[in-house]
């Protein structure tokens, strides 16, 4: 039974949902070591729900596209990914059908060009149930009309018979969200799932996805340049930068007491929901390393506002930090010898 | 949608009508009486005369370019000068069946040829088939069908009596293969090529990706979310095309002996026998015009987001 361990309830009801293990994506190219994903590893549990952030070209995405074994070419993937402790692309996963959208299903980020503009919903939302779980023409298209009353399309079966181009982006988020838990995976990573989207859009989306994913103990993986985003809807929070994880631990803990400067920084940069707005939101001045480039020492040392020499020398390790779950790869973390500014000012004190 | 039918129509008719006076007017700035060339190179004067009156050829052009519009309303497109007491709709539609067999064959030598190629080059882009194939399809582009025509004669017909070496005395199929092949093989290279650029970015979409994050099959990504992009520009291509041949193909209906419009209207514009060559050249506008009404009708088959109305 090569099947048995990809079973939406799987045999290691204790351990994570999905383990990735040292995950790098390489590109070819002249400059840099061209690694623009660099030993990347997470574990998620069953109904964890999980923060991916950095800004754009931190590799959040690739990492996602490498853990769907979807990582454009010329790009390779080394490193594991273990589903329900399979590791998947080997033996019986070498099949991606046998798990792409039924264990592990992503939604990506622009509603508006994700589904087939020639094709009606309907078969686009049928084709998984069909093709995954075998449903007949009549019981899949009874499901799809659950699943979108599910997501809050007013009049499903209508919808049904239409064509992408006639709904809205937050609808066809929706649709895209209700294809994607259509088979109850037991992980679903959302790519900037709500960028795309408008305010008020963005925060129905995601109680949507709420709602949905805990009702399977589906686990999540957001991915967002917004940590104010994230840190509403997820327990755990991982940062990214130059494709390296720089922190990562507990939301609360993250938030209230970053170890990272560069998570200090996006703290900052996130506009405050209450009171007068600054005359400039706080941003972080440069840009991170273009894909793969490498500098000697941390990446982040050229913008960082504490950084020492030995930031530019010596690249800082993932370490665990005084708290559980919490790590941070900064020189300065955990050491009372740094002199750390503090968080509403990191970003006004950068040059 | 009846309104823009009905404008579309008038459209239509009004294209036809240009083309038709268009070519009354080249066919009588072009040197030559036709009297002449009707009544031979040893007729009198006075010979050339009679025939002239007639023909009505002496009798001032507008004249004659009204009698003949006055006709063509009513359907009749006159006789033929060179070929007396033979009216042109009558050699027309004697010489229609073989140029619509031979745009038949010629478009299915495209598409048979043409979008395999362009899909598998575009499904293994950049790899070796991809760059095999390409060759292929230049050389395809590039070889002129009358000398592709004739080494097809000589290599297929005469060397080896595979086909019949010329005109249209043998089971259909067979006498068409030659001729279809060598009108079809420059479209199904461009095909080719047209179908591999256009999938190629049609596979690089967010859809396509979505497809393949759902689970699906290859299979069905290529046949269920990729191919009916790629047919838009290839309906397109393909209504030109046709339309195009069915005005008749000159060169290979002359290669391979086919009696076709093509022929018939180079043989008009020998004998400058004005109501042939008019009558020959309404022909192939119309069916340029509705091949192009065709295609944009399948626009809105192919695509929900195309509609008729808007224009």
């Amino acid at each position: 039974m090569p099947d048995a361990p990809l079973q939406s309830t799987g045999p290691l009801e204790g351990g994570p949902v999905i383990a990735v293990d040292r995950l790098s994506v390489t590109f070819p190219t002249t400059g840099g070591d061209g690694r623009v994903v660099r030993d990347v590893s997470l574990a998620i549990g069953r109904g964890e729900r999980v923060g991916l952030v950095g800004e754009s070209g931190s590799g959040k995405s690739l990492t996602a596209r490498a853990i769907m074994r979807l990582v454009p070419r010329p790009g390779e993937v080394s490193g594991r990914v273990l589903l329900d402790g399979v590791e998947l692309g080997v033996g019986a996963t070498r099949d991606p059908t046998k798990w792409r959208g039924r264990s592990v299903a992503m939604i990506t980020q622009d509603p508006l060009s994700s589904l087939n503009p020639l094709v009606r919903i309907g078969p686009q939302m049928t084709e998984m149930l069909r093709f995954h779980r075998g449903a007949g023409r009549a019981a899949a298209r009874a499901r799809a009309t659950e699943l979108l009353t599910a997501v809050g399309i007013p009049d499903p079966a209508r919808t049904l018979n239409q064509f992408p181009a006639v709904l809205s982006g937050g609808m066809r988020q929706r649709v895209a969200l209700a294809i994607a838990i259509s088979c109850d995976p037991r992980l679903l990573i959302a790519d900037e799932p709500t960028t795309a989207l408008d305010v008020t859009i963005q925060a129905q989306v995601l109680s949507l996805l709420e709602r949905t994913t805990a009702e399977h103990g589906t686990a999540v993986l957001l991915i967002s340049h917004d940590l104010g985003v994230v840190s509403g809807f997820c327990e755990r929070v991982i940062v990214m930068y130059a494709g390296r994880i720089v922190e990562a631990g507990p939301t609360e803990q993250l938030v209230s007491a970053p170890a990272h400067p560069y998570t200090r920084a996006l703290l900052a940069s996130v506009p405050p929901i209450q009171g007068e707005l600054p005359e400039r939101l706080p941003s972080i001045p440069g840009s991170p390393p273009l894909g793969g480039a490498r500098i000697p020492g941390c990446a982040f040392a050229p913008r960082c506002p504490i950084a020492r020499d030995v930031c530019r020398e010596v690249e800082p390790e993932l370490r665990a930090q005084a708290r559980d779950g919490h790590e941070a790869a900064c020189h300065a973390a955990g050491d009372p010898t740094w002199e750390i500014p503090e968080l509403a000012s990191t970003a006004e004190a950068l040059p | 949608m009846i309104a823009w039918f009905l404008r579309r129509l008038l459209q239509m008719v009004l294209v036809v009508l240009g083309v038709v006076t268009l070519a009354f007017i080249f066919s009588n700035i072009v040197p030559g009486n036709p009297a002449r060339l009707v009544a031979g190179p040893q007729a009198t004067p006075q010979a050339v005369q009679l025939i002239a009156h007639q023909l009505g050829l002496d009798r001032p052009v507008l004249s004659q370019y009204l009698q003949y519009m006055w006709r063509l309303l009513h359907g009749n497109l006159g006789v033929s000068y060179a070929l007396e007491d033979r009216t042109v709709s009558s050699e027309i539609m004697g010489a229609l069946p073989f140029t619509i067999q031979l745009a038949i064959g010629g478009v299915l030598v495209e598409i048979l040829i043409g979008l395999p190629i362009g899909i598998i080059a575009a499904y293994r882009a950049g790899g070796f088939l991809d760059r095999a194939l390409n060759i292929v399809a230049l050389v395809g582009l590039s070889m002129p069908p009358f000398w592709l025509g004739l080494m097809l004669l000589y290599y297929l017909a005469y060397k080896v009596s595979l086909f019949p070496l010329n005109g249209t005395g043998h089971p259909l199929v067979w006498y068409l293969v030659l001729p279809s092949f060598t009108l079809g093989i420059g479209g199904a290279a461009f095909y080719a090529r047209m179908v591999r650029t256009t999938m190629i970015s049609v596979l690089r979409s967010p859809f396509i990706e979505f497809a393949r994050l759902k689970g699906m099959p290859e299979r069905r990504i290529i046949f269920r979310h990729t191919l009916r992009h790629v047919l838009t520009p290839v309906v397109t291509m393909l209504g030109m095309d046709l339309g195009y041949f069915l005005g008749g193909v000159l060169i290979i209906e002359s290669v391979f002996g086919l009696p076709g419009v093509g022929l018939l209207a180079y043989s008009a514009i020998g004998t400058l026998d004005i109501p042939m060559i008019t009558g020959t050249v309404l022909v192939a506008a119309v069916f340029v015009v509705v091949m192009n009404f065709v295609v944009d009708v399948t626009y809105t088959l192919i695509d929900p987001r195309v509609r008729l109305s808007r224009r």
